[in-house]
């Protein structure tokens, strides 16, 4: 029987309804001692995704903490290595920011199938280790189609009010248990491609031609879909509800949402759900006590007190759902970069729609507008 | 032959007889019987001899004696023989065996029976002293038991804990909960010292003839030391209590103390005490040596409340205007009681005025109430009515925040008691209580909780030995939280409702002994939370949990031993087996561990059938040990069970948490729980002084996972973990309780910490209530009757909380916080300083009605102690540190009471 989870309404509820009783309470940010020293740490987390050809990607990086800056430390020199249940390894090297490798489809070197275990292990030039515990990689299961359904969606305005926007509920159909009866636990991602044609205005802009970009994000949320069939009684769901987007600029020159299918391990889903639930939590003094995510990887030396993160095997399917402007009622176009004032103005993304992260010019194969 | 000897010596000892020269004798004979000898000496010299003529032997013997005392003459005639006797002042004696002369006739009585028949003749009736007894009640061993009851002159009410002390010795007792007492004395003249607080302290002279009753009202004592200043006799219960670990409530303190918005709050003078603390203003509930706020049993008589306060913990639930007394029991809880774990706040309300009616009101900036008793038929029948009600909302008004000013809140109480003397032996009392309160907040948020509760008890006194009570209670409590905005609107709602049958039995053995068995079988219905929609837009589906249902049925029985004047023991055990009943569906997982995501099957029980059972033997054994009349070691034992549990994952719990009754897969609270003190008394009993120990093994207890969802969820198994406990302190207080400056400090160093496999590696942490240091402090001036000033300072340390000390992404950019170790990291330090001037009743007795006017500051310099500190991400995603302070600035407040004579 699964858990209904709702926004949040009575934990909103709780903190305003002592501070209106008190009438003069105080809500005050303070220096809180922590007590304990922040712990030293690393976040080891990634994945192989099996395919023709199957890709892998790991991330290494120190502790977020909060009294450095807030980019992450990453760890771009150790050296990384993913190994099967067969014994076989591969070496990954360090490049845009992961340790990457791409494998192509039924390397002898490299046995990418459902069924067999995966595991990363790691060795740093400080002397760490540290590696994960091995993920079976289940078989794939691909959804049987999606849908981008006109719907409304809830935004605060200006004042700060609730409202209703027309916007597009995205909805997932397929089967939830493998042909053979046995559950699958599913994670679902996704990620939208926007066209928008610049209009250079300021200088040196303003001497070219407008340009056409195909923007690529994932999509916009705190949230992470997922879905174990042992919670469902059923074989297949019909239109899941994903997500909802409102009607927006992403809209006005053509947009498609790419969703991504991932089947997963249990042990694998187990971790994603704490994550879901920790992003569900709203801070306040309502809400239950934190504690740390229980990810599959560990230190093997001893040194280092905290590991987080998880390595996963999936195998995984994408679907994708064309919006055209006129199905999306033609929504204006929106610069997203506000232009700095006078008397030197910066360039935004009207001028130049490579500055929106994840631009590209080429359009991709399967965008229809 | 006891009898003989007695009703001898009581027939000729009440002749006035005064010292005489020695007599003697010559008496040669042969072959003379004893008897025959024994009259020859009766009949030839003024003097009497007492002897049953079965019991000298018949054989001759010969005597020769020449100028033999009596006594001589008397050994040689009983020479050889298993007879003795004994001679009052040589002109009596009696003559029996002499292992009934040697044990039960001995010198003391004799001394005492000498000062009765030498002291001049009196009557009754003239000034001078009651008398109490007469010389054949006398008791053996020359004591004289004196019984009586000490009520209230103008009521008839009975006093619980009133003392009667002896003056100027250390001969004392306190009255019992039916207001009786006893006390073993000597025959002579006393004066008996009567001290009942709020009574000051009533003079009897008595002249004690023999065993008698002695019945004392207060209220027009031959000598009332409160109207003149004087250093009081004062209780030594400090030192002579037997129970371990107890704290009765100075009610006279209690309208002293400095209050929030004027109204007096009992639970928050029950934070004066060692080992008692709050999380603090906002939060409802106490917490005793680290227990929770819902393992404390609160007591309104032998009705349970569920909810200790209105208005979030700012008011107390309990009515002080109808209360007779308050007891906390700390840990060492006596067999009577069960079913939490912590504590117990025995709180007795009191029956109406039997002789006139009397009424009594207060109104305060935000609250008012009213008290109206009297008799229905005088001296047989009385009522008492209490209510209290809040009008805060035109303060609310006031405030500048738009949503504060469209905002309300309101609550109620009301307590009725009838009880009816039925005859000399019985009294039946009815008493209901209902309450009420409601929030709502901008029209955009609500709750409220209420609670009905009646009660029915009889009380049967079948000899003076032997007397019991019967008790039925039935309670309902309901609360709900609602989300009124259009699209989210929903109501939560969570209750309780029990069924009390409670009969108990005192037998006392002898006064040494005392006896108290019983049941106290509860019958529970529970409703875990439903959920529904509020309004027709809502997009909120309904969902509701099945009804639960529990019974908790015990067997006690106790006894209380005074092993000698230095050493006494109370000791009792409680049997409780509990069942959990169908209807209800109980579910299956894997490996039958529950676990998210792992359920497996179910299983659907019937109404009535047993779906889950535990048993739980609690022994309970209070010790003391007189060192001297001052001084005193107490320790006590006590194994606690409990199987109702408030659920609550935050650190702030609310009226309107749910409760969970044990199952299959949530187990019962159990406690081992110890202590052992030193208490000293000095300055004739005015100083209290207590240095106390314990500790507590909590053996089984859960706690919940990290980011628990508890709110109306099916599988709450899922969201539990079981572990244990462990928490010790030491508490030390004293007290100087009258004088024109007066009143106590405590301190308590404690710790609280649980290890549950599952949170914190399986390591040790500090529980959500764990507060090493706790400091409190109240000191009254009383220059005179009328006026008191009182300072109340506060100091303890923050509670602990789990902090996010980092964090990293998650591949889709979600950013996961990484935590502390469980509660390692603790809010600022909570202190406070209230002060208070009271205006008390007037001495004019003339006037029909009193008044008294209480101000009172409290938050004096405006502390904002954190309610509790929460965290919210900056843009550049770092944790920021937020901190709640419920009450951030000082509240003024007057009350101006008013009542009846």
């Amino acid at each position: 029987m699964p858990v209904q989870h709702f926004p949040f309404a009575l934990r909103h509820a709780l903190p305003a309804l002592l501070l209106a009783l008190a009438l003069f309470s105080c809500l005050d940010e303070i220096d809180l001692n922590q007590g304990a020293a922040l712990p030293e740490g690393i976040v080891l987390q990634g994945r192989i995704n099996a395919g023709a050809p199957s890709d892998v990607r790991i991330r290494l990086e120190r502790l977020f903490r909060f009294e450095n800056s807030n980019r992450p430390d990453q760890v771009a020199n150790a050296t990384v290595v993913l190994e099967n249940s067969e014994g076989q390894t591969l070496s990954l090297p360090f490049r845009d920011g992961a340790y990457r490798a791409t494998i192509p489809a039924g390397d002898p070197d490299f046995l990418v199938a459902p069924g067999l275990g995966y595991r990363v292990r790691v060795a740093t030039r400080e002397g760490e280790a540290y590696e994960t515990d091995f993920d079976v990689l289940p078989a794939p299961l691909a959804p049987d189609g999606a849908s981008g359904e006109p719907s409304t969606v809830t935004r605060l305005n200006a004042a700060g009010d609730e409202i209703m926007v027309p916007g597009f509920a995205y909805n997932i159909s397929g089967p939830i248990r493998y042909p053979d009866g046995s559950p699958a636990f599913i994670r679902w991602t996704l990620e939208q491609t926007w066209k928008v044609t610049d209009e250079p205005g300021i200088f040196p802009f303003n001497e070219n031609d407008p340009k056409v970009c195909y923007v690529t994000q994932p999509f916009e949320g705190n949230d992470l879909f997922l879905l174990n069939s042992l919670d469902v009684p059923a074989n297949r769901v019909d239109n899941f509800p994903l997500a909802a987007q409102a009607r927006d600029f992403r809209y006005a020159e053509g947009n498609v949402m790419t969703i991504y299918q991932e089947a997963l391990s249990r042990a694998a889903y187990e971790y994603f759900d704490q994550v879901r639930r920790i992003a569900s939590t709203e801070s306040s003094i309502f809400e239950p006590p934190g504690g740390p995510i229980v990810g599959n990887a560990r230190d093997v030396n001893g040194l280092t007190s905290n590991v987080f993160g998880f390595f996963y095997a999936t195998s995984r399917s994408e679907v994708r759902v064309p919006i055209s402007p006129a199905q999306a009622d033609n929504p204006g176009r929106f610069c997203p970069l506000v232009r700095s004032p006078s008397p030197n103005p910066q360039p935004n993304s009207c001028d130049d729609c490579l500055r929106i992260e994840g631009s590209e010019l080429p359009r991709p194969v399967w965008f229809p507008f | 032959m006891k009898h003989f000897l007695c009703l001898a010596l009581v027939t000729l000892l009440c002749t006035c007889v005064s010292a005489q020269e020695a007599l003697t004798l010559d008496l040669k004979r042969t072959a003379i019987t004893r008897t025959e000898a024994l009259r020859t000496i009766n009949d030839g010299l003024p003097v009497t001899i007492f002897f049953q003529e079965d019991q000298v032997p018949k054989g001759a013997i010969d005597l020769d004696l020449r100028q033999a005392t009596v006594r001589e003459a008397l050994d040689a005639i009983l020479k050889g023989t298993l007879l003795d006797f004994i001679d009052y002042r040589e002109r009596i004696f009696v003559v029996g065996p002499a292992i009934t002369i040697g044990t039960e006739f001995d010198a003391a009585y004799y001394a005492a029976v000498a000062a009765r028949t030498a002291a001049p003749p009196t009557r009754e009736g003239q000034e001078g002293p009651a008398y109490i007894g007469a010389l054949e009640t006398l008791e053996t061993d020359g004591l004289a038991t004196v019984k009586g009851q000490v009520t209230d002159q103008q009521s008839g009410e009975t006093f619980i804990g009133a003392t009667i002390q002896v003056e100027n010795s250390t001969t004392a007792a306190v009255t019992d909960a039916e207001g009786n007492y006893e006390l073993r004395l000597r025959p002579g003249d006393y004066t008996l010292v009567i001290s009942y607080v709020g009574f000051g302290t009533n003079l009897r002279p008595v002249r004690v003839q023999g065993s008698g009753t002695f019945d004392i009202a207060l209220g027009a004592s031959a000598t009332n030391l409160t109207e003149i200043v004087v250093t009081e006799q004062a209780v030594d219960a400090n030192v002579g209590r037997v129970q371990a670990g107890v704290q009765r409530l100075d009610m006279a303190q209690l309208e002293k103390l400095p209050t929030f918005m004027g109204e007096t709050d009992v639970v928050k003078a029950l934070l004066l005490n060692p080992g008692v603390s709050s999380i603090g203003e906002g939060a409802s509930g106490f917490n005793v040596r680290g227990g929770e706020i819902d393992q404390n049993l609160l007591l309104m008589d032998n009705g349970a409340l569920i909810n200790s306060s209105h208005a979030l913990g700012f008011f107390s639930t309990y009515n002080a205007d109808l209360i007779k007394s308050v007891d906390l029991y700390k840990a060492n809880i006596p067999a009577r009681f069960g079913g939490r774990l912590a504590s117990v706040l025995d709180v007795q309300m009191r029956d109406g005025n039997f002789e006139r009616h009397r009424v009594k009101a207060g109104i305060g900036p935000v609250t008012g109430r009213i008290m109206v008793e009297g008799p229905i038929v005088k001296d047989q029948s009385s009522f008492i009515f209490g209510a209290r009600s809040s009008y805060a909302n035109w303060a609310i008004k006031l405030a500048s925040v738009e949503e504060v000013k469209n905002s309300a809140t309101f609550f109620f109480d009301g307590n009725l008691r009838l009880t009816q003397r039925i005859g000399d032996k019985s009294t039946l009392i009815l008493q209901g209580y209902g309450s009420q309160d409601e929030f709502n907040y901008n029209n955009t948020f609500a709750f409220d909780y209420g609670t009905v509760m009646g009660q029915a008890t009889w009380k049967q006194i079948f000899s003076d030995q032997f007397y019991a009570d019967f008790s039925l209670v039935y309670n309902d409590y309901q609360s709900s939280q609602s989300d009124l905005r259009s699209l989210t609107a929903e109501v939560v709602n969570n209750g309780i409702r029990y069924l009390t049958v409670k009969p108990t039995f005192f037998y006392e053995a002898s006064k040494d002994l005392q006896l108290q068995g019983g049941l106290d079988i509860n019958q529970f219905w529970v409703n875990p939370g439903d959920r529904s929609p509020a309004t027709p837009e809502s997009l909120t589906p309904g969902q509701a949990l099945e009804e639960e249902q529990g019974m908790e049925a015990s067997l006690f029985a106790s006894a209380d031993y005074t092993v000698s004047n230095r050493f006494s023991i109370s000791g009792g055990l409680r049997f409780t087996n509990y069942r959990f009943l169908g209807p209800g569906t109980e579910f299956q997982y894997e490996d039958g561990v529950p676990r998210r995501g792992r359920l497996t099957d179910s299983i659907r029980y019937g109404a009535g059938e047993v779906m889950a059972a535990y048993n739980s033997l609690q022994p309970r054994v209070s010790l003391r040990f007189r060192l001297n009349a001052n001084a005193s070691i107490r320790g006590g034992y006590s194994r606690t069970a409990q199987f109702l549990n408030q659920i609550f994952v935050s650190d702030s719990p609310t009226p309107s948490s749910q409760y969970q009754l044990s199952t299959t897969y949530i187990p019962p609270f159990l406690s081992h729980n110890f202590s052992l003190g030193y208490f000293l008394n000095q300055e004739d009993n005015n100083i209290e002084l207590g240095a106390e120990v314990y500790g507590r093994r909590i053996d089984q207890l859960w706690d919940y996972r990290d980011f628990a969802e508890v709110i109306v969820n099916p599988t709450l198994e899922t969201e539990i973990l079981i572990g244990e406990g462990r928490a010790y302190g030491l508490e030390l207080s004293a007290k100087r309780k009258v004088g024109v400056l007066n009143g106590l400090v405590s301190y308590t160093f404690s710790s609280t910490q649980r290890k549950i496999a599952g949170i914190n590696n399986g390591n040790y942490y500090n529980s959500n209530f764990d507060k090493p240091h706790n400091f409190v402090t109240t000191i009254n001036w009383n220059p005179n009757q009328r006026n008191t000033l009182t300072a109340n300072f506060t100091y303890r340390t923050g509670r602990p909380v789990t902090a996010p000390v980092g964090n990293y992404r998650v591949e889709n950019g979600l950013t996961v916080p990484v935590y502390s170790d469980r509660n390692a990291v603790r809010i600022p330090d909570y202190h406070r300083l209230d002060l208070a001037y009271t205006l008390g009743k007037g001495y004019n007795k003339t006037k029909n009605f009193q008044t008294s006017w209480t101000i009172s500051l409290y938050n004096v310099y405006g502390r904002r102690n954190a309610f509790s500190v929460f965290y919210t991400q900056a843009p550049d995603q770092t944790n920021v540190a937020n901190q709640l302070a419920v009450l951030g600035t000082v509240f003024p407040a007057v009350t101006f009471n008013i009542e009846t004579r």
